[in-house]
């Protein structure tokens, strides 16, 4: 062991003074009287469309509660991740910030408050107000990290006319693997070998695969953490799905993206040509599809052995940095009240998280939905959703799934190996 | 303190001193870093599965396009040096797609290299050739991003031409009249007197090379190719820095990197004696 040269040591010494400054002195949670108009810095991800919903809500919130103000931080979806972490390094952490897969990484690090005591006094009870499972997405031991805000089940969007012109039933959540597997090779149309338009779509993303394993009694890691990802049910799940690709090409292999000209696992662009009969998607795809001159609706996934269902969306999170943590957990109590929460339902951008905002008359029949799109198929699906293991190396997971398993999607590794080797991986990653 | 010392020490000096001492750290970026001496030096050279076949294919890429962009870059500025009719027309379009951007020149390679439909594959299967699935291969990945690099050789190009008109004509003059051809008169009198500029290159390409990230980014799903077959060294630096929260071992990374390319450097400066040639060394 060796010391670094003094000189060195000042320099650096200054630089991360700043940090352990935010890191030591705020721990000592004395918040700031609220004086007369605290500022709140806010951070979401998102597109412009997802900023002007937002700002819709802060004007809400303004009014209700005056004396908090609101600083909007958006942050496109690509660069949100790194620029937040870079703003808690510098010590520059947003009082609130919109959280999703990465929770874990942040509560591990001891940077986000524990919303369960400050919603309680705010007067909210979480499990009313969001229900268990969206609860355990953005909790561990006990403590609720981040309140949920936006999200719900994914779905899957069919193609009326495909379905129609070669006789199968629409989907409903009554259909089997057997019966999907049917379903996706009678959906295939093909023009002299060459197929015009294909009946499912997925690839290399963890709602697509893990969901398939979830089905199937199977899981990632087990209750105590450990990776269990090479299992029997596992194997069999997988091998299922991959089958619908490379046995029966029901849906597009890796290959097939790449000469249709897309990322390998990006269909939507298929089911906006007519070319894909189904694909399993989240609540945003809607608003692409409004314009569309395809006839398509949507229906509750199928099931496996077990219902699983796949959900996606964002909480709000009070950063442990915040000088003004109260004052945050009331806008993040206010943000997900039905109040707050209605600007997301008006304006079709997503499922509220809000559970008497899902059930209200205003999300089921919303004026934007000229369509009659099931959105019944959300609210249907809510019970079964799973939650993912949201550990504080999800995204070494992910790489760790992806190059365990692309030789097998590619045709050229067994399951039972590729699931080995990411099981391998999963074992030096998670400590 | 002059402000160009000032904005050194702030902008270039401190962050790197900073960024060699959390290289001896376990920084997640958000908690306090702790001390851990070698630890993650040792790690990335003796336990990493990755950080051996990151560097490999980083070494491939730079072997591989760094001399190829030179040749061409060459080869195109002695054709376009020329004085014949339409010779701007063709110097622009010969630096046009140094000025496409990456992402959009990506997605351009992506269509051309798509495995059954794609422009290159159908050409090669008129000479019974059966194309790779080139950036779904393993072994055509790295192939595919030294194209896609040498598609931007334009700007070296420029430099080249400038450098070749500048050559005396009067040299050229006295080897015709010597009886020299014109093989001879290109590599006895053009290469040698635009060695600086082929020097500059070579140099900037390099590192440029080593640190290629953009290309890999932007070509490949899962940013570093099937199985990992295109994983280089920065996009890993990347990975580790912001996506898996290791900033410390990160810092490690970049340093060995640093290291090599100096090493690089150094070998290039050295050789640069035997090879490059200043007029000015000769006429004074």
């Amino acid at each position: 062991m060796f010391a670094p040269p003094t000189a060195l040591r000042r320099v650096v010494a200054a630089l991360l003074a700043a940090s352990l400054a935010a890191a030591g002195l705020t721990a000592c949670g004395s918040d700031e009287p609220a004086a007369s108009g605290t500022t709140l810095t806010l951070t979401i991800r998102g597109n412009e469309n997802d900023k002007a919903v937002f700002e819709q809500r802060l004007a809400q919130a303004k009014k209700a509660l005056p004396g908090i103000d609101v600083k909007l931080v958006q942050i496109d979806n690509d660069n949100y991740d790194t620029k937040v972490q870079t703003m808690f390094a510098g010590a520059q952490a947003p009082d609130v910030l919109m959280i999703d897969e990465a929770v874990n990484v942040y509560s591990s690090k001891g940077q986000l408050e524990d919303l369960k005591p400050r919603l309680a006094s705010a007067g909210v009870d979480p499990v009313g107000r969001f229900g268990q499972g969206a609860l355990d997405t953005y909790s561990t031991d006990g403590k609720l990290w981040a309140a949920p805000d936006r999200g719900g089940a994914m779905v899957v969007y069919y193609n009326k006319d495909i379905f129609d012109a070669q006789g199968v039933a629409y989907p409903d959540s009554t259909w089997d693997w057997t019966r999907f597997r049917e379903a996706a090779a009678k959906l295939t149309v093909r023009d002299g070998g060459k197929v015009k338009s294909w009946g499912y779509a997925a690839g290399d993303w963890w709602p697509w695969t893990m969901t398939w394993m979830y089905q199937n009694g199977g899981r990632v890691l087990d209750a105590s953490g450990a990776p269990v990802v090479n299992s029997s049910a596992n194997v069999e799940a997988l091998q299922f799905y991959n089958d619908v690709v490379l046995k029966d090409h029901s849906a597009p292999s890796p290959i097939d993206y790449a000469n249709a000209g897309l990322d390998n696992g990006k269909p939507d662009a298929l089911f906006e040509q007519g070319k894909l009969a189904m694909v399993t998607t989240g609540f945003w795809n809607i608003a692409s599809l409004k314009e569309s001159r395809v006839k398509w609706d949507i229906a509750p996934l199928w099931h496996g052995r077990k219902s699983a269902v796949p959900a996606f969306g964002s909480g709000l999170a009070v950063s442990s940095r915040s000088r003004h943590k109260d004052e945050a957990a009331r806008l993040v109590a206010y943000l997900t009240s039905v109040e707050g929460q209605l600007p997301i339902v008006t304006s079709g951008l997503d499922v509220p998280a809000n559970l008497e905002a899902v059930a209200s008359e205003a999300f089921k029949k919303p004026t934007w939905n000229t369509r009659g799109v099931n959105l019944a198929a959300f609210a249907e699906s809510a019970p079964v959703i799973y939650s993912p293991p949201l550990v504080p190396e999800w995204k070494e997971m992910q790489k760790a799934f992806t190059d365990g398993m692309t030789p097998v999607w590619k045709g050229e590794d067994s399951v039972q190996a590729g699931l080995d080797r990411v099981q391998k991986s999963l074992e030096r990653i998670i400590r | 303190m002059s402000p160009w010392l000032l904005g050194f020490v702030v902008f270039t000096a401190v962050p790197m001193l900073a960024s060699l001492w959390l290289s001896f750290t376990d920084w997640d970026s958000f908690s306090t870093p702790t001390f851990v001496g070698l630890a993650n030096y040792t790690q990335l050279f003796t336990e990493d599965p990755l950080f051996w076949p990151a560097l490999r294919h980083t070494l491939y890429f730079a072997v591989a396009s760094v001399p190829l962009s030179l040749l061409i870059a060459l080869a195109l500025a002695n054709l376009l040096s020329r004085p014949m009719p339409g010779a701007r027309f063709f110097r622009t379009v010969v630096y046009l797609p140094a000025l496409v951007p990456l992402v959009a020149s990506a997605m351009i390679f992506r269509w051309l290299l798509a495995p059954e439909t794609g422009p290159v594959n159908g050409f090669l299967s008129w000479f019974g050739i059966d194309g790779p699935a080139w950036l779904l291969d393993e072994d055509w990945v790295i192939p595919a991003i030294v194209l896609l690099s040498l598609w931007q050789v334009g700007a070296g190009t420029i430099l080249l031409i400038a450098a070749l008109q500048s050559v005396p004509p009067e040299l050229y003059e006295a080897a015709r009249l010597d009886g020299a051809g014109g093989t001879q008169r290109f590599w006895r009198i053009s290469v040698p007197l635009v060695t600086p500029v082929l020097f500059f290159n070579l140099i900037t390409g390099m590192i440029a090379a080593f640190q290629v990230f953009s290309q890999v980014y932007v070509l490949t799903d899962g940013k570093s190719g099937p199985s990992n077959a295109s994983l280089m060294l920065v996009p890993y630096v990347y990975d580790n820095a912001f996506r898996f929260y290791h900033m410390g071992y990160a810092s490690a990374l970049a340093w060995v990197l640093f290291l090599i390319i100096m090493i690089f450097s150094a070998g290039i400066l050295r050789s640069s004696r035997a090879w490059v040639f200043y007029e000015s060394e000769v006429r004074s």
